[in-house]
Order: C-alpha cells, then structure tokens, then sequence
C-alpha cells in the first residue's frame, strides 16, 4: 500500500466512484446492477458518506476526483446538485465527472451543471455505432435520446467523454464508435470490456482474448485516422491497451487509491469486482482502507501477481474484476490478455 | 497484562511494519522490533513473557530490551492504543506503572 501521510502523497489524487442512488429507468443487458428499487434518497446518508470522504483526504492530503453515477443519476437530481454543492466548497475534493446513461438531460440541467466549476466532464453511456445496435443493449429509443443530450453537453461547452461497454453483443459496433465519436466531436472515447460475473454472463458476453486483440488493434487504427485533426482523444488508460501502444495503459489502480462507494455506503474495490469491503458509515473508511484482505490482495504487485515478471506489468496487469472472476483469483493472469 | 485497543490494528507487509489508528487515520511505520512487541500485546503474555521473546527473536540484552520496550509502552499507552487489562476500570484507561 502506498504509505499515506507520506509527503510523497501530497496532492496526489484518488479516485471514487460514488453510486449515490440506485435507481435506474433503464434496463441494459449487460448491467452490474441487480436492484433498481426507486427508494426515497436520503440526503443525510449522502452527507454523511461525504464527510467521511472528506475527513480522509484531508488525511492523507490527497485529492479526490470524485465521479458521480448510480443507477441514473439525472434521476434525482436534487442529490445530485446536494452532493456537487458539497463537493464543490471542499478543498479536498478536486474535480467531479458524472456518469449517465444521457436520456433523462435536458438544457436545464446542463445550465445547472454548468455552474460548477468543478465540473471535470460528463461521461456518457454509448453502447452501439447506431441505434439498432445501441438499443438492443439499452433498450428500445435510447440512441436518438443519448446523441441528443451528447449534442446539447457538446454545445453548452461541457467536456463530454463517451464509454462503450465491449462484449460479445456489440463486438460489432467497437471499430465504428471512433468514426461517431468524431462526428459527434466529443472529448474523449473510452472502450472497456464489460466483467462477466457469472458462468451465464460469460457464455452471453465474454469475449476471448484473439478476438479482443482484433477488436482493440482495430479501435486504435480507426480512432488514429478518425480522430486526426480533432480534439477526441481515445481513452487508453486502462489495462491492456499497453499491448497495443507502448505508450498507453496504465495499472488497475483498484485498492491503490480508487474505491467505490454504493447509495448505502457499501464500499466495494471496484464497481465490476462485487467484493463487498465493508461499511463506510458503520466501519468508516479508515478502518476499511487499512484492514481489509481484499485490498491488501490487490495491492500485491509481485510475487502473488500473476502479471509478474511481465514486460507490461508496470503498465498493465490486466482488469482483477474480469481475472476474479473468470479464474476465482484477483491476482491472475487476465484472461483476455492475449500475450 | 497489555493489550492493542480495539480502535488500532497492525500490519506486515512485505518489508514493512505499519500500526494503523483505524479512527483518526494515523499510520506509524515501525521498526520490525517495535511490530514484534506490539504484535505480542494480547492480554496473555506478561511484560516478562514479551522481553524474553524480543530478547531472544532480536539477540538484544534484556537491559536493551527493557529499553525499547518502556519506551515505546509509554508512548503507546499514551496515545491509548494500547492498555492494560490488569488496569482496565469501568472503560476509563489507567497508565500503566512503568
């Protein structure tokens, strides 16, 4: 574990995805989320997560980049302009994304979010070059609604990022969404593999590792010509994408200085990896942070890491979501790696 | 006897030796010696049971032992992460008599 309250932390940032609500209007295939009950949001269980966050990076003298997201987070609103409003008068806290399907925006909320300055970017769920393919994964109407609310964040002048979630379902869609992304003239394009959880998922979803290959050799050769003379950038931070570009990559940074906080406060590693840590209102996050096996497994980095001793390592070592559970073991070898 | 509080926890990881304040966020690193007597406050070992062990896991003379280990019992107690549970009256934590 990195030594917090090491000045060698100071101002560094960690990363929080915070699903504040639960709540969803959509139903994808390919969701994580099992609950959409529409429960009432509890403002004080929001402010108390909150300054638990706040304590601790004003702990360790970090900062938090902080993404907002559920469920729908456009939703409700009014906890979500709660949380900014907070976020926003923090030192602590240092820049905010928010996470949405795009169907419920409209001008008056993207007036409203413009006002924070801490406003990093909204990201937006796509997940289909064209409305067949996108509704077939989100449900029937949604492309036309996303592009539309994708068109209103682009003009209003908000950084806009686009997340295509890869699986076998829309492997089709992967190599084209460079070429929409360029016409829609957004920021940023992330491609990330969806985490079969389940053996059912794995049949319906899983993509082996040949083809992934293909697919991500193909999705950096379209973004490189279609993206040329534009100011769309191909996310490629994540893992494996250091197999394609040297350059590119980067290490889970799940149990380094990333976290997942649920509407509950269940803290999770990742919102991919269902490995419940603990509590953050009951148990609070420093006892969390410190103790738990889970996070102390993810932090290994040789040795036990299956990704040891691999050229890529440093800037790789594969998704642990998708290695857990697809080998039972967080520190496998991913089994999309295709070196 | 001594024994850790309840709101502080220790860990070993790899080449070093950390006690977390699971309250207020505090992490001390230790040295291997230090982690060693922390690690044998259980409320069953006795002062003399925890110096005989550093003496020998250490090579140290008892009289450095001794040293070592008032010094960093003192410290601890103080800060309340660790108590005696000889001493423990009604919650309230008393110094222990070194």
């Amino acid at each position: 574990m990195d030594g917090y309250n090491d000045k060698k932390n100071i101002n560094k940032d960690f990363y929080v995805q915070w699903h504040f609500i639960d709540s969803c209007n959509l139903r994808c295939v390919h969701c994580y989320q099992n609950d959409y009950n529409h429960k009432t949001l509890d403002l004080n269980i929001l402010k108390d997560i909150f300054l638990k966050l706040d304590e601790a990076m004003a702990k360790w003298k970090m900062k938090c980049f902080v993404s907002l997201t559920g469920g729908e987070p456009f939703l409700k609103p009014e906890g979500l302009f709660y949380l900014m409003d907070m976020i926003e008068s923090s030192d602590n806290f240092k820049n905010i994304a928010i996470l949405t399907n795009g169907t419920l925006i409209d001008n008056t909320l993207i007036k409203k979010i413009k006002n924070y300055k801490k406003l990093a970017e909204v990201q937006v769920s796509l997940d289909g070059h064209d409305e067949e393919s996108h509704d077939g994964v989100r449900g029937e109407g949604t492309f036309l609604k996303t592009i539309n609310s994708i068109k209103m964040l682009k003009n209003s002048g908000i950084k806009t990022a686009v997340m295509f979630t890869l699986h076998k379902k829309n492997i089709g869609s992967a190599s084209n969404m460079p070429r929409l992304a360029a016409l829609l003239n957004i920021d940023a394009l992330t491609v990330e593999r969806m985490t079969a959880m389940s053996d059912i998922e794995r049949d319906e979803f899983f993509i082996e590792a040949s083809d992934l290959k293909n697919v991500y050799f193909d999705v950096y050769a379209s973004a490189k010509t279609e993206f040329k003379n534009k100011n769309t950038k191909l996310s490629v931070s994540r893992p494996l994408w250091n197999l394609i570009d040297e350059n590119a990559g980067g290490y889970c940074p799940a149990g380094l200085s990333s976290l997942c906080i649920l509407h509950d406060g269940a803290l999770l590693p990742c919102r991919r990896l269902y490995l419940p840590l603990g509590n953050i209102l009951t148990d609070g996050l420093f006892k969390v942070w410190y103790n738990s096996d889970i996070l102390w497994k993810l932090r290994k980095r040789n040795g036990e890491n299956g990704c040891a001793g691999c050229s890529h390592a440093d800037k790789c070592g594969g998704c642990k979501a998708i290695s857990y559970y697809y080998n039972r073991d967080l520190n496998s070898k991913d089994p999309q790696c295709w070196i | 006897m001594l024994i850790l509080a309840d709101t502080v926890s220790l860990k070993q990881d790899e080449e070093n030796f950390m006690l977390f304040d699971n309250i207020s966020g505090n992490i001390y690193k230790l040295n291997e010696l230090s982690y060693e007597i922390l690690s044998l406050c259980d409320g069953k070992n006795t002062d003399e049971d925890i110096l005989l062990n550093i003496t020998e896991s250490f090579d140290a003379t008892i009289t450095e032992a001794e040293k070592d280990f008032e010094g960093l019992v003192r410290i601890l107690l103080d800060k309340k992460y660790i108590y005696d549970n000889d001493n423990e009256k009604g919650g309230e934590l008393y110094e222990k008599d070194l």
